[in-house]
């Protein structure tokens, strides 16, 4: 054996440089959530402070003036502090919204896949139900029943997306033990809890995390969508979403008000798909 | 035609230094320092490069190539379907038209009714969503002046052509109830309906059983002497090759290295990679160790200048380094070799590698002791599917009533075709499926249907190398990490020592150093093999279990691994059970025979007797369609 | 046979599961006598009204009752103007129907032939700039992109009314708003299976037999496409009914999904009971209809016919 070459490396990999595209909406996540999290510092005014001197006071631009760079609502409140908190609070619910959505879907999915049988079943029947029904029905009928508190925001917020994960979790741990490397490690006297630990998570983080990242507006959109038509987060607290209902009141005099939080939204949600594909261009094994 | 003066053509015709081309019409494919590449994002790669060949009418040239060789490259560029990025250089003319300047109407005008192709994997190359008549017909009606009825009537010919029966039925078939073999005659069909007269077939039967394998090769043989059109063979396996080709092209790294008749081709290859290659290859009828060659095919990447065997070649001297060599007219045959095969030179000079042991059946182990493995009436079923409603789901016996055992340091081949039993037997033995019934033993633990095993405890006596090494291996860990968790799993010695072990065992397999700190993807699939083969070894089992551990491999790279497990198993005095659909390997290196079907055991003894004097019908249609036809029955023998 | 049998059991199923699931939700939302009639009233009027409700038996029969008021049409009263729930939510239907169908068609109309075209032109500036802008109709929230429409074509341009449903014009804007998001969404997801399709072997066996490429593309990728296509008008319905909530809000037409909002801001509860129920039911029935189409589309699941085993 001693002619065996190592053929390492055999074929040239190809690494592309990102896009200016991508590199945009990478930065456009990273300071809207740099902001988000230093609202409170960054924030000139109490978000809730009422100056009725300076009610409806337009956007720098379009006649405002450098004190409130974004405008006032019709109590005077600043509309940038607003925004800030507001962003805040939206980016806060989505992360945890998804956060625990993708532990719960993936945990479940991976039981799915190790004890098939009747908890697969189960677990798939559940899943199914869900992806038939349209979640923002279901989320309002739950809304209206249990009364709208941050609890029960937070607890559909969380259910949301859970059924995408599990199957991806159910499918990603069956083709790695059927055939694949985790039965060959299983093969080794390995107990289930390494397998998943040490081997199928780490090697379905990939997909998990462009699943997340897919997630993660759609999560804002529930949240906004359901605070927009006053379901959602309840005042005083004031989401995204919640901003652009309180201005919808006031769009003839001071379009800016749903407008401006209308823009971040629209603007983050799309970075952030436009950096789910691109991971899932690199990631995804399945597409290659 | 006359396919019997076509025959023995070749060595009559010789003296035009074509490589035995038969002259007695103009060539139907003619192609002369034919190049394809690719332009990749990595720049310009050739794959095939500057290969020249002809076939005649009536003839069957084989194509024979290990994977990256540029076979099936080349055999698409010939239909303009090499892709998009596809380029090609060179002449070729195909009945008259000239390929070189051809551009895509010309390409759809020739498809299928001057060259049809049909490819490796019939199943995939049907619509799922139309029926067999409804392609017949379509495509009938696209070469010929049709009705419906008229094509349907030629559609029901041609299905009888191709030897289906029931063919009126068979035409409201959809591809899903088809069976391979099924769908491979639905594809030649589909390639018959322009009455082609070069027919281009892409490793046609390599997707196939054994069994079916030469029904199909027996199908193309008469198709071109009934119709008189040519057969371009694309295929890795010479076996196949002796069965139908009146001449064979060797393609290694996308130049040819050899072009002869099949009967000189086997009686005296001249370049030194066509012997190195029949050399590699485990013949049933001359049982004996196989001889590796040494290294791997180079990726278009990477090829040599010269001679692109030179890294391979034990012959090899500054002349190959530096020049490509041309093809030469060698006896009857063309070959591009400065050093060619001498016809009556015996052996090759101890080839590096190549470990010419002792015959197998010399190794047989001490009667009377005590079985590594014994399975005593194993018995498992599976339920086909979920059972529907008010239906229950059919049951399949897998594995109905097996006994069998293994000697200490002995190997016992276990023969059978897809679907019978003999992977899910491995799996029952590995404990990775429970037992229905019966009992397996394995060094001093017994598994029961109501017992199963600890499988930390039988992991430490029995470990297993499975087909696809790539899917067997954890594609984020490097290779070394690999090859010591089942030590870290175990919890044996500490990280320091198990990381020695771990390249002590990396050695014991043949890998070089720099491959420890390598991810799977960077490996080669022999060297994943060898990786696999080390982690399985980490633990010292007293048994290994190979499933189809060689399938997905070259033949080169196969021979590489079957003459390691031989070390191996002569080192370590290691007992194997060697799973596989491939009777000639399993007699490479098996003491024992077991040929397994529909779950059961139907014959099982010494390996030279299951080979030599197979008593079950089954066992007997097994032996005769692995084994080469002996040489007087050879295609082109004069 | 058994396919279809499968798909009913599921339909029927899902439908009981729903049904559990709205009441459950009403009987843990608290005490519709209080939630009603408020807590001023003495315990004796409480009680009357919960005997006249049902509220005072076991849980089951309650159960079994809720069955039969539904089997009998009896969704109870609303308790904003006292009518019938029944009558106030079928007024509303055929309006989101109106607007649904014609998003749906906006969604359909230029999804698909964009998403197919972008697959064809893989990799070029028109597969590009489809992908941007699905990518840009997928982001924009549909309460946003309603503003912007009534902030340009009803505020500024002055060409469209901002609400309402009396005519035609009053149902461009709420149609174009409905139908972005799943024009977006088809366009994706045409792509993604004509790319699919485009890679499986069958259509390089389909050149080689001399079929030219625009016969391959009809006859073979495109009905191979468009099959998973089906499965997403499913989701489509669902997230037009979602989408009608937003819209219906913004525009005031007076569809269920404003009436939705509305009756869950009041806690209408028999009117979002039925609501909920009726989308449950329409949902249902589209994924059934769905999953009988793929069945007889697909010859994979069709049962198999006579002559064509072995």
């Amino acid at each position: 054996m001693s002619r065996t070459a190592a053929t390492v490396g055999a074929r040239p990999v190809l690494r592309r440089r990102p896009s200016a595209i991508v590199a945009l909406a990478i930065l456009w996540l990273v300071g809207v959530i740099t902001c988000g999290a230093l609202a409170g510092p960054l924030a000139a005014y109490d978000p809730d402070a009422i100056d009725l001197v300076n009610r409806l006071s337009p956007p720098l631009y379009f006649g405002g003036d450098v004190a409130h760079p974004l405008g006032t609502d019709d109590l005077g409140r600043d509309l940038l502090s607003r925004l800030l908190h507001g962003a805040q609070l939206s980016l806060l619910i989505a992360f945890v919204g998804t956060v625990t959505g993708a532990a719960i879907g993936t945990a479940l999915g991976y039981l799915a896949a190790h004890r098939r049988g009747l908890v697969d079943d189960a677990i798939m029947v559940l899943v199914d139900l869900q992806a038939s029904m349209p979640f923002m029905i279901v989320a309002i009928a739950i809304l209206a029943f249990l009364g709208n508190s941050m609890i029960v925001l937070m607890v559909v917020v969380c259910i949301y997306g859970w059924e995408r994960y599990a199957r991806l979790a159910r499918a990603l741990g069956l083709s790695m033990t059927a055939g694949g490397f985790a039965e060959a490690v299983a093969a080794y006297g390995a107990r289930p809890r390494w397998i998943y630990w040490r081997h199928i998570l780490p090697n379905s983080a990939g997909v998990l995390l462009v699943n997340m990242t897919l997630n993660f507006p759609e999560t804002i959109l529930l949240e906004s969508t359901l605070s927009f038509l006053g379901l959602g987060v309840q005042p005083p607290q004031a989401s995204l979403g919640a901003i652009m209902n309180y201005g919808r009141d006031h769009l003839l005099n001071a379009w800016w008000i749903t407008v401006v939080p209308g823009v971040v939204i629209t603007a983050t949600t799309l970075a952030a798909s436009i950096l789910g594909d691109r991971l899932r261009d690199r990631l995804d094994p399945t597409l290659r | 035609m006359d396919t019997a003066a076509r025959r023995q053509a070749p060595e009559e015709a010789a003296p035009a230094g074509n490589g035995g081309r038969p002259s007695d019409s103009g060539p139907l494919l003619r192609v002369a320092e034919y190049s394809v590449g690719f332009d990749t994002d990595t720049g310009p790669v050739t794959v095939v490069d500057g290969i020249d060949l002809e076939i005649a009418p009536g003839e069957v040239l084989a194509l024979v190539g290990e994977s990256g060789s540029g076979k099936s490259v080349f055999c698409r560029s010939l239909i303009g379907l090499a892709g998009p990025n596809a380029w090609v250089r060179g002449d070729a003319s195909l009945a008259g038209i000239d390929l070189a300047k051809a551009r895509g109407r010309v390409f759809n005008r020739l498809r299928g009714r001057t060259a049809a192709m049909i490819f490796q994997d019939p199943a995939a190359g049907l619509d799922p969503l139309q029926s067999v008549g409804a392609h017949l017909t379509a495509t009938l009606r696209r070469h010929h002046r049709l009705g419906r009825r008229g094509a349907r009537d030629r559609a029901v010919d041609l299905l009888t052509q191709v030897g289906l029966d029931n063919p009126d039925r068979r035409l409201t078939s959809y591809p899903h109830e088809l069976s391979g073999g099924m769908s491979q005659r639905v594809m030649i069909a589909l390639a018959l309906a322009g009455d082609p007269a070069l027919l281009i077939a892409d490793e046609p039967t390599t997707a196939l059983d054994v069994t079916l394998q030469g029904q199909v090769l027996d199908l193309l043989r008469g198709l071109v002497e009934r119709r008189g059109m040519g057969l371009l063979l694309v295929t890795h396996d010479l076996g196949i090759v002796r069965r139908v080709a009146d001449r064979v092209a060797i393609l290694y790294a996308g130049r040819l290295a050899e072009i002869a008749p099949a009967a000189a081709l086997f009686r005296t290859p001249r370049h030194r990679y066509t012997h190195a290659l029949l050399g590699s290859r485990p013949d049933l009828r001359q049982p004996r160790a196989v001889r590796p060659i040494p290294g791997e095919v180079p990726s278009p990447w990477q090829r040599p200048e010269g001679c692109a065997f030179v890294p391979r070649c034990a012959w090899a001297d500054a002349g190959c380094v530096v020049e490509r060599q041309p093809l030469r007219l060698t006896g009857p045959v063309l070959a591009a070799c400065r050093h060619p095969v001498k016809p009556g030179e015996v052996e090759t000079p101890a080839t590096p590698g190549g470990t010419d042991t002792t015959a197998p059946a010399a190794r047989s182990p001490a009667l009377g002791a005590q079985p590594v493995l014994d399975v005593e009436a194993a018995r498992r079923s599976f339920r086909l599917g979920r059972g529907r409603l008010l239906r229950r789901a059919p049951i399949l016996k897998a594995v109905d009533g097996v006994s069998l055992s293994v000697a200490p340091g002995a190997t016992l081949g276990l023969v059978g075709e897809s679907g019978s039993g003999k992977s899910t037997l491995g799996r029952l033995i590995m404990g990775m499926v429970s037992l229905d019934g019966g009992r397996i033993r394995i060094g001093d633990r017994t598994i029961t249907a109501r017992k199963s095993v600890d499988r930390r405890l039988l992991s430490r006596r029995v470990q297993m190398v499975f087909q696809n090494p790539m899917a067997a291996l954890d594609p984020r860990l490097p290779i070394a990490v690999q090859v010591a968790e089942p030590m870290r799993v175990h919890r044996l010695y500490d990280g320091a020592r198990r990381r020695e072990l771990a390249l002590a065992m990396l050695r014991a397999v043949g890998l070089p150093e720099a491959v420890d700190k390598a991810r799977p993807a960077e490996l080669s699939g022999g060297q994943a093999q060898r990786a696999v083969i080390a982690r399985a070894l980490v633990l010292a089992p007293q048994l290994l279990i190979c499933d189809e551990a060689t399938s997905a491999l070259d033949v080169s790279v196969q021979a590489q691994v079957l003459d390691l497990l031989q070390r191996l198993q002569r080192e370590r005095s290691l007992s194997l059970l060697f799973i596989s659909h491939d009777l000639a390997v399993v007699r490479t290196l098996a003491t024992d025979i077991a040929v397994m079907r529909q779950g059961q055991i139907v014959e099982q003894g010494p390996a030279a007797q299951i080979v030599e004097a197979p008593r079950h019908p089954y066992t007997q249609s097994l032996v005769a369609a692995s084994a080469a036809p002996p040489d007087a029955a050879l295609r082109g023998a004069a | 046979m058994t396919y279809t049998l499968t798909k009913l059991a599921r339909a029927v199923f899902t439908a009981w599961l729903a049904v559990t699931f709205v009441f459950v939700m009403l009987r843990i939302s608290g005490d519709p006598a209080l939630e009603i009639l408020g807590g001023d009233l003495p315990p004796e009027t409480l009680d009357r009204f919960r005997e006249g409700l049902g509220l005072d038996r076991p849980l089951w029969a309650q159960y079994l009752g809720y069955w039969a008021d539904l089997f009998r049409g009896d969704f109870g009263q609303s308790f904003r103007d006292g009518r019938e729930a029944r009558s106030v939510v079928m007024e509303a239907v055929p309006k989101t129907a109106l607007l649904m169908g014609t998003g749906f068609l906006v969604a359909v109309v230029i999804g698909i032939p964009a998403g197919i075209l972008a697959a064809l032109r893989h990799n070029t500036s028109v597969d590009r700039a489809v992908m941007i802008g699905a990518s840009v109709g997928f982001s924009v929230p549909n309460f946003f992109l309603a503003i912007l429409l009534i902030l340009l074509f009803a505020m500024h341009l002055r060409l469209l009314p901002a609400g309402g449903s009396t005519d035609w014009t009053h149902l461009v804007l709420p149609a174009v708003t409905v139908g972005t998001y799943y024009a977006a969404m088809l366009a994706r997801f045409a792509r993604a299976s004509t790319l699919d399709v485009l890679g499986r072997p069958f259509l390089p066996a389909a050149r080689a037999r001399g079929f030219g490429s625009f016969t391959t593309l009809r006859r073979h990728t495109l009905p191979n496409a468009a099959l998973p296509t089906i499965t997403v008008a499913g989701l489509i319905v669902g997230g037009l009914m979602s989408g009608a909530t937003v819209v219906e809000t913004v525009f005031a037409w007076p569809g269920i999904g404003r009436l939705l909002v509305n009756a869950v801001s009041a806690r209408d509860l028999p009117v979002v009971q039925l609501i909920v129920l009726l989308l449950a039911l329409v949902m249902v029935a589209t994924n059934l209809i769905v999953d009988l189409l793929y069945g007889v589309l697909d010859p994979r699941l069709r049962r198999r016919r006579a002559g064509a085993g072995s």
